[in-house]
């Protein structure tokens, strides 16, 4: 019972974001009614993954972005094209 | 015969798809190791926001971000002929992204996050200002807890959860076991959960939606 808990704790964080194979899913999923301690892990670990996507916000490139990249890279070739090969 | 089913049909589509996306990659590469400036733009082009959004995500400021993306791709153009083709120009190219930020941590000691919030937009504009403002709130706290994960656990956590990269991809960015990867993604959720937990609690603030 006692490895069979540790090696549920060690899986758990995986199992909320659903990263578990379907034998590791059953061995967390059999585990965690009979356990006090994973079941409050569990609650808190799942409310954070619901979180990370349901909040979940795009990142936008900033004004301009490609255009400075571009000119930036640009401006860089330049500089070490004119370097004088060895 | 079988009849494959939709969601096979499915998986197909987006593998022949991702193989021909792949296939236009290398031919890119070649054209810039020729010398060719225009597939060198079609390049940023194509990685200009992936990258951005990790760099972002992962230094958690933009000014930065696009400092590290910047050298990625002036890097590329540098080191582009040292592309054996080994692994995907995807994974390299994140690779040498990666490695850029990490560098970037490094010399600068980013520790705080510094969101720009027109850079950061809501997916559906349409919805009430009140839950907008929560949603925007609990965004900020998760990317400021995400900030104060170890760099490793906080690529893996990127890598596979924003960036949706299959493991096998991460393990070859950041040169690394994939079991090394799972255990650090693994950790990342966990000391994550601790964070936002922590956090709750100073600002006696529960995660309760309006």
């Amino acid at each position: 019972m006692k490895t069979q808990h540790a090696a549920v704790k060690r899986l758990l964080g995986l199992y909320v974001l659903g990263e578990l194979g379907p034998e590791e899913t059953r061995f967390v999923a059999d585990h965690v009614p009979r356990c006090l301690s994973c079941q409050a892990d569990l609650q808190n670990l799942l409310r954070v993954a619901q979180e990370l996507r349901s909040v979940e916000v795009q990142v936008k490139l900033p004004p301009d972005f490609r255009k400075r990249i571009l000119n930036e890279v640009g401006k860089a070739q330049e500089k070490i094209r004119q370097k004088p090969k060895k | 015969m079988q009849t494959r089913n939709p969601e096979s049909k499915r998986l197909q589509g987006i593998r022949s798809k991702e193989t021909s996306l792949a296939k236009k990659d290398d031919l890119l590469v070649k054209e810039v190791i020729r010398g060719n400036d225009a597939a060198l733009a079609e390049l940023i082009e194509l990685y200009e926001e992936k990258l951005f959004c990790f760099a972002y995500r992962f230094l958690g400021c933009a000014q930065d971000a696009e400092e590290v993306v910047r050298d990625t791709f002036i890097a590329i153009w540098q080191r582009a002929s040292e592309f054996k083709g080994d692994s995907s120009v995807r994974s390299w190219v994140y690779g040498i992204c990666r490695n850029i930020a990490i560098s970037k941590l490094r010399r600068k000691k980013v520790t705080t996050v510094c969101p720009v919030p027109d850079i950061v937009c809501d997916p559906s504009p349409s919805v009430n200002p009140e839950y907008q403002a929560w949603r925007n709130y609990r965004a900020n706290l998760l990317a400021t807890c995400i900030q104060q994960l170890p760099p490793a656990a906080r690529e893996a956590l990127i890598l596979r959860v924003y960036q949706e990269l299959a493991y096998e991809e991460i393990a070859r960015i950041c040169t690394c076991p994939v079991g090394t990867i799972r255990s650090r993604l693994n950790y990342a959720m966990k000391r994550l959960t601790r964070l936002v937990m922590a956090m709750d609690k100073e600002n006696n603030l529960g995660e309760n939606e309006p």
